[in-house]
């Protein structure tokens, strides 16, 4: 349904008294093609601006419909067959902006039901992610395991100390990762222990010729990247917990409505 | 030119947007009637000083008060 609007021409021939029956004529059409009135108004008796069929002067009428758009066609035949009407002008009217606001949000609401009833693919694509996750964990889990080995065999020149730090370290990571909690504070006291052992390292490459603190120096990025690798997982980790117990929720959900 | 130069509008700024008038009426015949030339043709922007927005909606106005026999096509 959208709403229009109509202005005829009433011939002058007809009299003054006969106008209201042309008037209801031209309602019933409407309502007849189920359309819905909203307003009519009569403009008056005009002077024409140019003769239509020997008529000098014209009586205006506006009417205002809603009415679908494929009974237009049927109205327009019969205001052009009728002998009273002289001439009509069907315009569509522009819609209120409140109106469209109540379009678009049924649309947006359609959207919202359509993503509740096509989730499962989305459920799929969810699961697709953590399994990748947990891949990535994996290869990374190697890493850790191969690069923590190579630095205990570098460094054991540098000194003794370092090494048992290390191995303390190693027991905390594991023990967070057994935990499965949040690791932020644990996060922080790894750095300041890493940090640490630079500095003996620092004071210790004065001693030691340039190529061994090469060495070191190159070594020192390797430490930091594993640190960021452990930081990225855990937290993927806790997500794919979230998304699992999310997808389960919904399944419930889902599965009540089906 | 001097003939011209005569009618260019003094005010830049379309009227029509001045007065916040979103859609103009086809049935207002005495409005419609100053944006018409001696000859009842329909006058250019240059003339009218309206904004693209509303000389489009202006001239569509026009046409449909000309079918109406509200303005005339043309003077004899």
């Amino acid at each position: 349904m959208r709403e229009y609007e109509l202005v005829y021409l009433i011939s002058d021939s007809i009299a003054e008294e006969k106008i209201s029956a042309v008037l209801l004529k031209v309602k019933k059409m409407i309502t007849g093609a189920q359309g819905e009135l909203l307003a009519e108004e009569n403009l008056g008796r005009r002077r024409l601006a140019y003769e239509i069929k020997k008529n000098q002067f014209a009586t205006y009428i506006q009417v205002n419909f809603k009415l679908e758009g494929e009974k237009l066609r049927e109205l327009d035949q019969d205001l052009r067959l009728s002998t009273d009407v002289i001439r009509h002008l069907i315009v569509l009217r522009k819609m209120d902006k409140v109106s469209v606001l109540e379009e678009k949000i049924e649309v947006v609401d359609n959207q919202a039901v359509e993503e509740a009833i096509g989730g499962e693919r989305s459920f799929e694509q969810v699961e697709g992610e953590t399994e990748e996750s947990r891949d990535l964990m994996a290869k990374r889990g190697v890493d850790n395991s191969e690069a923590t080995d190579e630095k205990t065999v570098k460094e054991s020149p540098a000194g003794s100390e370092t090494v048992a730090e290390e191995d303390k370290k190693d027991s905390e990571k594991t023990v967070a990762k057994d935990k499965k909690v949040k690791k932020r504070p644990l996060k922080i006291t790894e750095k300041s222990e890493i940090e640490e052992p630079e500095e003996k390292k620092q004071s210790a490459k004065k001693t030691v010729k340039k190529a061994k603190t090469e060495a070191l120096k190159i070594e020192k990025p390797k430490k930091k990247e594993t640190a960021k690798k452990e930081k990225k997982s855990e937290p993927i980790e806790n997500e794919a917990d979230r998304l699992r117990a999310l997808d389960e929720k919904l399944d419930q959900i889902l599965g009540d409505d089906l | 030119m001097a003939y011209f130069q005569k009618f260019v509008p003094i005010n830049r700024e379309c009227v029509f947007c001045q007065n916040k008038i979103e859609e103009i009426d086809y049935k207002d015949g005495q409005t419609l009637g100053r944006y018409l030339s001696r000859w009842s043709k329909i006058e250019s922007r240059r003339r009218t000083g309206c904004c693209t927005k509303h000389q489009r909606q202006l001239a569509n106005a026009l046409k449909r008060a000309r079918f109406l026999a509200i303005l005339p096509y043309t003077i004899n």
